[in-house]
């Protein structure tokens, strides 16, 4: 009896020194600058984008030129990272929000509007809910729709994608909206069948070959999917940075990242 | 056999080591196990209560076979209905003692006379709203005596009822346990690894060394005969001496043992006309010839019946049987210039005061 | 800091969030139960096994237990398939998938807890239990039970803190719906994502801190009473 209460205490106790250990731990962020060779880049990519960008990196090294390692994460983590001091040079953002939280951090040295993208309407290979166009996901035969959370602006955009074709009111309403944490998630229910449609960028969807795009929304209908290009105040003292930066505007950069189903908006 | 109340036949390996290898049979009464710690009485309660599992042989209570590896047979010990008092008493900690007493309790006790009655029996009356930790050793084992017993067994299996307790205690559960044998009817086998408690309860006794049955019969003389094999490496004998028709005489008591008179010294109860005597081997003397003056009040006449010399010690034992049979512990020179041997008639000296009178 | 006061949809996610927790508990807590005994208890071929597979949610990323929750609930899932086309029954994305996922990952730290206690508990008095002619279902549920409930309190409130900061198995089988299966730690990483989020989330992480610090401090209370009583000697 002593025995296992001891233990128990034990155990509560160690709970207890890590989740303190946890809740102040997550206060500081590491601070420490790896050491960087000269002509190595670091570039903090939004996850959608990290296949190009490893496409583009490996031309860049075959030609010699400076090396990029990349980091592909949400855009909202890489942001909260770069205003928490980490060593990032560029950065590839799929929100513009978070670049201009960036911006009046004073960490943005330069910003151009690279890539944008389609939202698309995706329904799984045997469509059984029989989705071809946004208003049968009002149908009796829909029973959830996936769209990505509110706060990341693929959910943000088909939330007012489905506003302007006044589907928004109707179907938030209906409790069959199953909000995904991220892109990938939200397209993982689409593979898997779990939901009847889902709502998504088109570069995601022409990457899940298991899933029907059914329709491309209006690019009228909701502002326009931009993915700003950064470079950061750390990486402007980079001079393989400024390299990487010209070269992912370049005109070649442009056509890969076309390939990949992004558009490459006109240079400024 | 079907006069047996229990008839035990089984082999058990504990892990590599000890093995116990066993057949005895019991009749119906109080029964007694004895023999040394580790010879495997305990082995063979666990046994009969389908705690273990034999690895050959049968067990049959009764009419009921309880265990048999021949023909798979396995009555779990939940369905044996027997009651079993265990050495640490293991009451539930949990539960009030009015709880722990009607925890096996197996038919109804609608007016709870059932209860009523071990109650008043064991005297634990104001204990039943109590947790079995503010109880002392005694108490607890008088809970546990009453909570096998109410479970109605049709034996009632106890382990060492007796070690640990004082004189007092000792004698009031001896007494707890003959009565409840004398009112209640059942059936008890004990396990003990002392002479006093087996000479005073067990009508049988099945002496167990080493995981074999090494004798059984009647209490008495199977000990005698025992004591006699295990002396070497055991404390001994302890003489236990019945003596009858106790009585005041003057400022003391007195009584007979087999037609001789015997000196009591201490209180004795009142109303006890039986009472037992112990006192050990070196405190008894052995004279040949007439007794004169002398201090030691009790002379018992009697014959050696057996005469060991204890190897290495330069001590011997002797037992005299005087109607009962006494141990008497003497120096190897003693036993020489006496010239002691199975036959002789001796006296066998007692002071009063070395005597225990235990009830 | 924008306020203290917390916003409807915050105290949504705290209801659910506790709503999951207890379901959690109380559905996995017997089976734990009764897994802790066996592993205490029994010696068997392929124990290792049964072992390493009950302490995976522990080690695996709860995405991976999640996505595997998800492979088998689903609506395609080897048993999320018939339940929904035979019994109608729907799992993934209700706050029923929320409960499920949350127990499933504090699983085996209940079962720990509720193992420990019984290996530190003597059989003897089971035995006892049994020679009084109780059977063995009565014995576990009057004796051994009683006997283990430190490790019953440990293993739920271990249980149950852990169901409160469930997420990524969650976020896999139970998506994140506002007021179905948003609990507050995917409402805590949604409002994250946006810029001003990590101000808004203030209020919830604070909450949460203090939901996971009163659980286990609840569950030790409760195992100092139930210590003094009973049990023990009194004094």
């Amino acid at each position: 009896m002593n025995h296992d209460s001891h233990t128990t205490h034990h155990a509560l106790r160690q709970m207890l020194v890590i989740s303190a250990v946890l809740v102040l731990g997550s206060g500081c962020v590491a601070s420490e600058d790896p050491g960087r060779e000269s002509g190595e880049v670091l570039v903090l990519a939004a996850a959608s984008t990290q296949d190009v960008l490893q496409r583009l990196a490996d031309l860049l090294r075959e030609r010699g030129g400076p090396v990029m390692t990349i980091s592909a994460a949400g855009s909202n983590a890489l942001a909260q990272q770069i205003l928490a001091g980490a060593p990032g040079d560029i950065y590839l953002s799929a929100d513009p929000l978070w670049v201009q939280e960036i911006a009046n951090a004073g960490h943005a040295a330069e910003t151009v509007p690279l890539l944008g993208n389609d939202l698309v309407l995706v329904v799984p290979a045997e469509n059984r809910a029989d989705v071809r166009e946004p208003g049968d996901l009002l149908s009796d035969r829909v029973r959830h729709v996936a769209l990505a959370g509110e706060e990341v602006p693929a959910g943000r955009y088909a939330e007012q994608a489905l506003r302007a074709l006044g589907l928004w009111d109707t179907l938030s309403g209906s409790g069959r909206v199953v909000r995904g944490q991220n892109v990938r998630l939200t397209l993982a229910y689409v593979e898997r069948g779990e939901v009847d449609a889902g709502i998504v960028y088109a570069t995601d969807a022409a990457a899940a070959p298991s899933v029907r795009v059914v329709h491309t929304f209006q690019r009228e209908d909701y502002p326009p999917v931009v993915y700003p290009l950064v470079l950061t105040t750390r990486g402007r003292d980079n001079p393989a940075a400024a390299a990487v930066f010209a070269f992912l505007q370049s005109p070649e950069a442009r056509a890969i990242f076309a390939e990949h189903g992004f558009h490459p908006l006109a240079a400024p | 056999m079907s006069t047996d109340l229990l008839s035990f036949d089984c082999r058990f390996q504990y892990g590599q080591g000890f093995t116990l290898e066993s057949a005895f049979a019991l009749p119906p009464g109080i029964s007694v196990l004895f023999g040394p710690s580790g010879s495997g009485k305990s082995t063979c309660l666990s046994l009969i209560a389908g705690l273990l599992r034999p690895d050959a042989g049968a067990i049959r209570l009764c009419d009921t076979t309880l265990v048999d590896r021949g023909s798979g047979l396995w009555v779990p010990p939940h369905r044996r209905r027997l009651g079993m008092v265990f050495q640490d008493h293991l009451l539930f900690p949990h539960q009030t003692i009015r709880r722990n007493l009607g925890y096996g309790m197996a038919s109804r006790d609608d007016n709870g006379t059932r209860l009523a009655q071990v109650v008043e029996m064991l005297d634990l009356g104001g204990l039943l709203d109590r947790y079995p930790g503010q109880l002392s050793g005694g108490e607890q084992r008088r809970v546990a005596l009453g909570r096998a017993m109410l479970s109605e067994p049709q034996l009632l299996l106890m382990d060492e009822p007796l070690t640990g307790l004082d004189e007092a205690m000792r004698d009031r559960i001896l007494h707890h346990l003959h009565q409840a044998h004398e009112r209640l009817g059942v059936p008890m086998l004990l396990v003990s690894h002392d002479q006093v408690v087996v000479r005073r309860m067990a009508g049988h006794v099945v002496v167990l060394e080493e995981g074999r049955v090494v004798d059984q019969g009647p209490a008495h003389e199977t000990l005698d005969r025992a004591t006699t094999r295990t002396m070497a490496s055991h404390p001994g004998p302890i003489n236990l001496l019945r003596v009858e028709e106790v009585r005041r005489s003057g400022d003391h008591h007195e009584g007979v043992i087999a037609g001789q008179r015997f000196h009591l010294a201490g209180p004795i109860a009142p109303d006890s006309t039986t009472v037992y005597v112990r006192c050990l081997p070196r405190d008894v003397a052995l004279l040949i010839g007439e007794v004169s003056r002398i201090s030691m009040r009790n002379h018992l006449v009697g014959t050696i019946r057996d005469l060991i010399h204890i190897p290495g010690d330069h001590r011997a034992l002797v037992a005299v049987d005087v109607g009962q049979l006494i141990w008497v512990e003497v120096t190897d020179s003693a036993c020489r210039e006496l010239g002691l041997a199975i036959g002789v008639r001796v006296t066998c000296l007692i002071k009063a005061l070395a005597t225990d009178v235990v009830g | 800091m924008t306020g203290w006061w917390l916003t409807p949809p915050e105290w949504q996610a705290i209801r659910l969030s506790l709503l999951v927790a207890f379901w959690a508990v109380v559905i996995f807590l017997p089976p734990a139960t009764v897994l802790g005994w066996w592993l205490a208890r029994r010696d068997f071929w392929g124990k290792t096994a049964v072992d390493t597979v009950l302490n995976l949610p522990l080690v695996l990323p709860p995405v991976v237990t999640g996505y595997l929750l998800l492979v088998m609930l689903g609506r395609q899932g080897v048993i999320g398939r018939p339940l929904d086309q035979w019994l109608g029954v729907e799992i993934v994305f209700t706050w029923r998938a929320a409960a499920l996922a949350s127990g499933v990952i504090a699983f085996p730290l209940m079962v720990r807890a509720i193992r420990v206690a019984m290996l530190g508990l003597d059989t003897r008095l089971e035995q006892a239990a049994l020679t009084l002619g109780a059977h063995p279902v009565r014995v576990f549920f009057t004796i051994t039970l009683p006997l283990a409930r430190h490790g019953l309190i440990a293993g739920g409130v271990l249980g149950f803190a852990r169901s409160i900061g469930e997420f990524g198995a969650t976020i896999m089988i139970a998506g994140s719906i506002p007021g179905e299966t948003r609990t507050m730690p995917l409402y805590i990483f949604g409002i994250m994502e946006s810029p001003n989020g990590i101000a808004r989330a203030q209020g919830m992480v604070i909450v949460s801190i203090l939901i996971a610090a009163g659980a286990l401090i609840v569950g030790q209370v409760i195992e100092n009473r139930s210590h003094r009583q009973a049990g023990g000697p009194k004094r």
